[in-house]
């Protein structure tokens, strides 16, 4: 007898956070508002809101946001009943008692709790503290390219025995092809309890094909964005996804129209400047380089005059990783020093 | 008056009190004091002394002594407790007044394996060799209990039948999540080497899992985090294989049986510590769910269904040698638990609205 039960996908909508990185961390509270209004019509499960590199790490460093996480988190929650409010918290930027417990108090539904690829260990506290409020709560590991299978199977283990109630691979780079991630979230399928999830970034234009290839391995949970904004080339168009994942028979839940009118509201108010696939992304991408450091390493490059292309290859073969923006100026004060070093 | 006194008069079963006279006017040292075991069994011996003027004393040596102060005042007023704040880590010496050591010192709880395997494995074997080395210097001490685990045993499928103390499967050690398994299994070999070379008068006992208050809400154990679902309007959150098994056996009964092996059992046998049924997590979720009385969910979210659906069920033949019993079932076992996290979230709450 066929099966007509359609498998379920649960699809997080980071518009509002990962986009965060695309206009600078400027949304204004008018755009909050207005994208919340339009996901809650749709029937997104959970929206995701605060600063790019997550709440409490608004900073010089990284982009100070215009409106506050907490004022992000109040004036989303505002508008939402159906769709879940999800945060995402790097510990190192952020703190339970400073940031933390503030936004659970403020509405949060649910956390991500994310940590590099190699270092679940830093987030036990963190997402113990979520589940311990009752949060549905997710642990993140971010630029997932850089660790193989057998590490990453370890380090979800560890965030399993801390209480993460799904584990989301990021490829921060947009540096995967679908047969790696197929390869490696088939591998997390079979050795780990809880959902598997994808996040993708489509530096080569592979973040739809990724994310199907995600769902065909095995998981269960997809991030997609309006219109794909998100850091550096964006994320998962989140209206392809849906009706993609809809023509292969998944159930996101989610309502196509209202998704389509969701995207162009965004398109409309939200998107000042739409991701594209230029030549820097193309080359983060490749050189494996998280992709919030693309708005970075464009300006650093052109104040002291070298190419971000050889800027982004020196910090993938550096294997640097979010948080050390820092290394930016250095890696273009180096390149500098050596093409003036050949013109003499 | 004791507090949980009907629990632990059940427990001991007072008919065979007569079984317990050894411990009167004797001092007991438990290492791990101030663990969910060790304050069972401090409980335990205060009702003793209370009831049945025991004069007990009994010193709870832990890393932290007063980390759950103010889950137990009452035990820290108690004259016949004395805490000692030591790692087994660093333990040279014992006190010179001892005659019974429950060595009980270990992390139990998982996160600590992913995030601290080599604190893990430093306090089970560094700890057991410290202890078992400094009671070698005593010419007082009369017998010598290490607390281990039924995870010793291996890992086993859902089907296996209950795990006898002599059977034995394999454990990844290439896994870090096994490093209490594994090293709980060198602390056996630790404890068994100190008695062929130096006769000391060591048992065993292997529990399996424990229920009961004490168990802190955050602790990743599945009972009580149920607990902490219902009572935060759930749903109840299955995480893990819904199908797997365990034999759960109450704080009160664990605390009785702990004491009973070391009075009464053999020196060099293994004796498994459980409650004689076994529950997968889902008839837990569902008992949970019931006991809270509250029209709460029960949520089930796995990738993976066929994975690690394994059974953690002690055969307890050897442990009935002893006449041990399991006096709290399951559900009694369920209800107390709540009712305990209920009064104390209750006066958590009360302390901070006064403050």
């Amino acid at each position: 007898m066929e099966n007509n039960i359609r498998k379920k996908i649960l699809i997080t909508d980071p518009t509002l956070r990962d986009g965060s990185h695309a206009n600078q961390h400027q949304f204004s509270e008018k755009q909050i508002r207005s994208y919340s209004i339009a996901a809650e019509r749709a029937r997104i499960p959970i929206l995701e809101v605060g600063h790019g590199n997550g709440i409490g790490a608004s900073s010089l460093q990284v982009g100070l946001s215009s409106v506050n996480d907490l004022d992000m988190i109040r004036f989303a929650r505002e508008h939402l009943q159906n769709t879940k409010l999800g945060i995402f918290m790097i510990p190192g930027f952020a703190t339970i008692k400073k940031d933390l417990r503030p936004a659970i108090d403020a509405g949060a539904d649910v956390v991500r709790i994310a940590s590099h690829c190699t270092e679940a260990d830093i987030t036990e506290r963190h997402i113990g503290y979520a589940r311990e409020r009752g949060k549905l709560t997710h642990g993140c590991l971010m630029s997932s390219h850089m660790a193989s299978a057998e590490t990453l199977i370890e380090e979800c283990k560890k965030m399993e025995s801390y209480g993460a109630e799904g584990v989301i691979l990021m490829d921060s780079a947009g540096n995967y092809l679908p047969s790696d991630v197929y390869e490696k979230v088939s591998a997390l399928v079979k050795n780990i309890h809880i959902p598997i999830g994808f996040h993708a970034h489509n530096n080569l234009s592979m973040a739809v094909a990724n994310s199907v290839a995600a769902v065909e391995a095995g998981a269960l949970i997809v991030d997609g964005t309006s219109r794909g904004f998100g850091a550096g080339a964006g994320n998962t168009p989140i209206e392809v996804l849906v009706a993609v994942l809809e023509k292969m028979g998944y159930d996101t839940g989610i309502d196509l129209y209202k998704i389509l009118d969701a995207s162009e509201i965004a398109d409309k108010d939200i998107l000042n400047s739409k991701p594209t696939i230029d030549s820097t992304s193309i080359v983060s991408g490749l050189a494996g380089v998280f992709s919030a450091f693309k708005k970075h390493v464009i300006r650093v490059s052109a104040e002291y005059n070298v190419d971000s292309r050889d800027v982004f290859f020196e910090l993938g073969r550096r294997k640097v990783v979010g948080g050390q923006e820092d290394l930016i100026v250095e890696i273009a004060i180096e390149l500098s020093s050596k093409e003036k070093s050949l013109r003499i | 008056m004791s507090h949980f006194e009907k629990e632990i008069l059940k427990s001991i079963e007072i008919n065979e009190i007569q079984k317990l006279t050894e411990l009167k006017n004797k001092i007991i040292l438990v290492t791990g004091g101030t663990g969910f075991l060790g304050l069972w069994i401090a409980e335990t011996i205060r009702l003793l002394n209370e009831k049945f003027s025991f004069n007990t004393s009994i010193h709870l040596l832990s890393r932290d002594p007063y980390k759950n102060i103010e889950k137990a005042p009452h035990l820290f007023n108690d004259k016949s407790i004395n805490f000692i704040e030591k790692d087994v880590r660093d333990i040279f010496e014992l006190p010179v007044d001892i005659d019974f050591v429950i060595h009980a010192a270990s992390d139990p709880d998982t996160r600590a394996h992913s995030s601290n395997p080599l604190n893990v494995i430093e306090t089970a074997i560094k700890g057991t060799d410290n202890v078992l080395s400094a009671c070698m210097r005593s010419n007082r001490i009369k017998k010598i209990l290490l607390v281990s685990s039924g995870l010793v045993s291996g890992v086993r499928d859902v089907d296996s039948p209950a795990i006898k103390e002599n059977s034995y499967t394999g454990i990844d050690p290439t896994s870090i999540s096994n490093v209490y398994a594994e090293s709980k299994r060198m602390a056996e070999s630790i404890a068994f080497s100190y008695k062929s070379l130096y006769k000391l008068p060591i048992v065993i006992s292997r529990p399996f899992t424990f229920v009961g208050p004490y168990q802190s809400m955050e602790k990743p154990w599945v009972i009580n985090n149920f607990i902490r679902d219902a009572s935060s309007g759930g749903p109840i959150r299955i995480l893990g294989n819904k199908n797997t098994r365990r034999s759960y056996i109450y704080g009160t009964d664990a605390a009785s049986w702990t004491i009973k092996i070391l009075i009464n059992g053999a020196a060099g046998q293994i004796y498994n510590v459980a409650g004689k049924d076994s529950f997968s997590v889902q008839e837990i979720a569902e008992k949970v769910q019931s006991a809270m009385n509250k029209n709460v969910a029960i949520s089930y979210d796995s990738t993976n269904d066929s994975l690690n659906s394994n059974m953690f069920v002690a055969d307890l033949e050897q442990s009935l040698g002893l006449r041990l019993h399991q006096t709290i079932s399951i559900d009694e076992s369920i209800q107390h638990t709540i009712k305990w996290h209920l009064l104390r979230l209750q006066h958590l709450k009360q302390k901070n609205e006064h403050n």
